[in-house]
């Protein structure tokens, strides 16, 4: 297993950025040539490109099922293009993925080989990601993630709203890309297929209603085109010991299988 | 250039080690960055004695050098090993020439190709490229050696002597043996297979100049492929940071060998 804390330069974000990699490493000598399956791993409102690999056991997850971690940086941005900063959403979907795969030729760029997930803020951007670009990602997993659409916005002089203007603008952001209804129903007219969708939120978790209203929301779809499934973890509220439960459940509920011993590790 | 910190598994060391690596960025068309898509020829470079594999990154210019050329450059942890299979220890010999290349081959756009494969070092690393390129010569296409220990026995002194002993063996005996690179030198001129071309850089004030003048001699005698240079100053990163510039030119260069 090899962690790879990689700088590159982004030239849709102008500046220089930070990408951790955990790459499963085969036992020699190298036979086949398989390409890794890649989880794209978003942070929170808090976080960066460390938080995934600090604050859980995201990595012994990685070498158990033999899949690749790709845990960029989204500062504020909550993986949008910002009103007031980064174009993240632009980096992680469209940049990031061609850097990536010149840089680590064993990345699968097949869509079947990629999933992608977060938690809170980075929920709503592993949803957004995958609602906008169907055609890149096979499955999502969100934890802790609500419609920023559905948010109460009012215009004060707190720093939530200040966090809220620079990522989104102060406009409503109803039907705009950044309404998850709105572009899972952009993803339902475009015939192409559609990612799987796993959602979980904590039952103590603060923001339990925004969660809700998106569960109903993909609950009342007909047919269940994005294969939603949706539950609550008893006890545990917004917090890594919930995130950390979640993340080898979602690889579970992927059909990843773990194997043991196939992979170097610490 | 990408700046990649790796932490990764040895199965050779047996143990997890870890590795500086620069890689060209490639985007077609665009600034900053080189034209070719990789995969890329490769320079290992070896740290010296007491240092560890961010030294070249924290005393150099390393990554300035290095714009918009088509080379990436790996820098490997060596630890006390002096890149030798050691009598009393981990197998680094092995390591630096066969299971790392094979690694980075693998996890990286980088060439599987001789042609392509170069490796230097200063001082302790200076002997370790060296001894990679006349005992691997299948291996690597280019060798070199800024300051380097390459009288093996006159450098005996400068070592604790059980670390020498852990490393290199009943150091009586080294004179002579697959440690010594004068006599690895003349096995590999003996021997049918085509020597990497050879860079030996020292300077004057350096307590490893007169050795690093009697190993160009030998290898002038034994008829090998090098080129030797030399100039004022002392065993410090002041010169090697220069030399550095130069090196990477020299490793630009068309290979002569093929």
């Amino acid at each position: 297993m090899a962690r790879i804390e990689t700088h590159i330069h982004s030239d849709v974000l102008a500046m220089d950025t930070t990408v951790n990699i955990i790459l499963p490493q085969e036992r020699q000598p190298y036979t086949e040539d398989r390409r890794l399956k890649v989880l794209w791993l978003l942070h929170g409102g808090s976080g960066d490109e460390t938080a995934w690999l600090r604050m859980s056991a995201a990595e012994r997850y990685a070498v158990d099922y033999g899949i690749a971690l790709v845990v960029p940086n989204g500062m504020h941005s909550c993986f949008t293009d910002m009103a007031h900063g980064g174009r993240f959403f632009t980096y992680l979907t469209e940049e990031l993925p061609l850097i990536l795969s010149h840089l680590f030729p064993q990345l699968s760029t097949e869509r079947s080989d990629n999933y992608i997930a977060g938690y809170s803020n980075g929920g709503f951007g592993c949803l957004k990601a995958g609602l906008s670009c169907p055609h890149r990602y096979a499955a999502i997993g969100a934890f802790s993630a609500g419609n920023k659409a559905d948010v109460p916005f009012a215009k004060d002089s707190s720093h939530r709203s200040h966090l809220r203007i620079l990522a989104f603008g102060d406009g409503d952001l109803k039907n705009t890309e950044n309404d998850l209804q709105y572009l899972a129903m952009q993803a339902l007219t475009k015939k192409a297929p559609l990612p799987a969708i796993y959602h979980a939120c904590g039952q103590l978790d603060p923001w339990r209603d925004l969660n809700q209203i998106l569960q109903r929301f993909f609950s009342e779809l007909e047919g269940n085109p994005f294969h939603y499934t949706y539950h609550e973890a008893e006890g545990l509220g917004h917090t890594w010991d919930f995130w950390e439960m979640e993340l080898p459940r979602f690889l579970n509920w992927l059909g990843l299988k773990k194997e043991p011993g196939k992979f170097l590790a610490l | 250039m990408a700046w990649l910190h790796v932490h990764y598994h040895s199965e050779v060391l047996e143990m997890p080690t870890a590795m500086e690596v620069l890689l060209p960025e490639f985007i077609a068309g665009k600034d900053r960055r080189v034209d070719t898509p990789g995969p890329y020829p490769t320079l290992y470079l070896l740290h010296g004695m007491g240092d560890d594999h961010t030294a070249w990154m924290r005393r150099t210019s390393i990554e300035r050098y290095l714009e918009r050329l088509p080379l990436a450059v790996v820098m490997p942890a060596g630890q006390l090993g002096w890149y030798t299979d050691m009598a009393c220890g981990k197998r680094y010999f092995t390591f630096i020439t066969e299971e790392l290349p094979r690694i980075c081959e693998r996890m990286f756009p980088l060439s599987p190709t001789r042609r392509d494969r170069f490796i230097a070092g200063i001082s302790m690393g200076g002997y370790g490229a060296i001894k990679a390129g006349l005992r691997a010569p299948d291996v690597f296409g280019k060798a070199a050696s800024l300051s380097g220990a390459v009288d093996i026995q006159n450098t005996l002194s400068r070592l604790d002597p059980q670390l020498a002993q852990d490393v290199f063996g009943n150091t009586n005996e080294i004179k002579g043996s697959r440690n010594d690179l004068f006599t690895v030198a003349k096995d590999l001129a003996n021997a049918s297979t085509s020597c990497p071309e050879l860079y030996l850089w020292c300077g004057t004030d350096d307590y490893f100049y007169p050795d690093n003048l009697r190993f160009k001699s030998h290898l002038a005698q034994l008829n090998l492929p090098f080129t030797y240079e030399e100039g004022p100053g002392d065993h410090q990163w002041e010169h090697w940071d220069r030399q550095l510039k130069r090196l990477i030119e020299w490793i630009m260069l068309p290979s002569k060998t093929g």
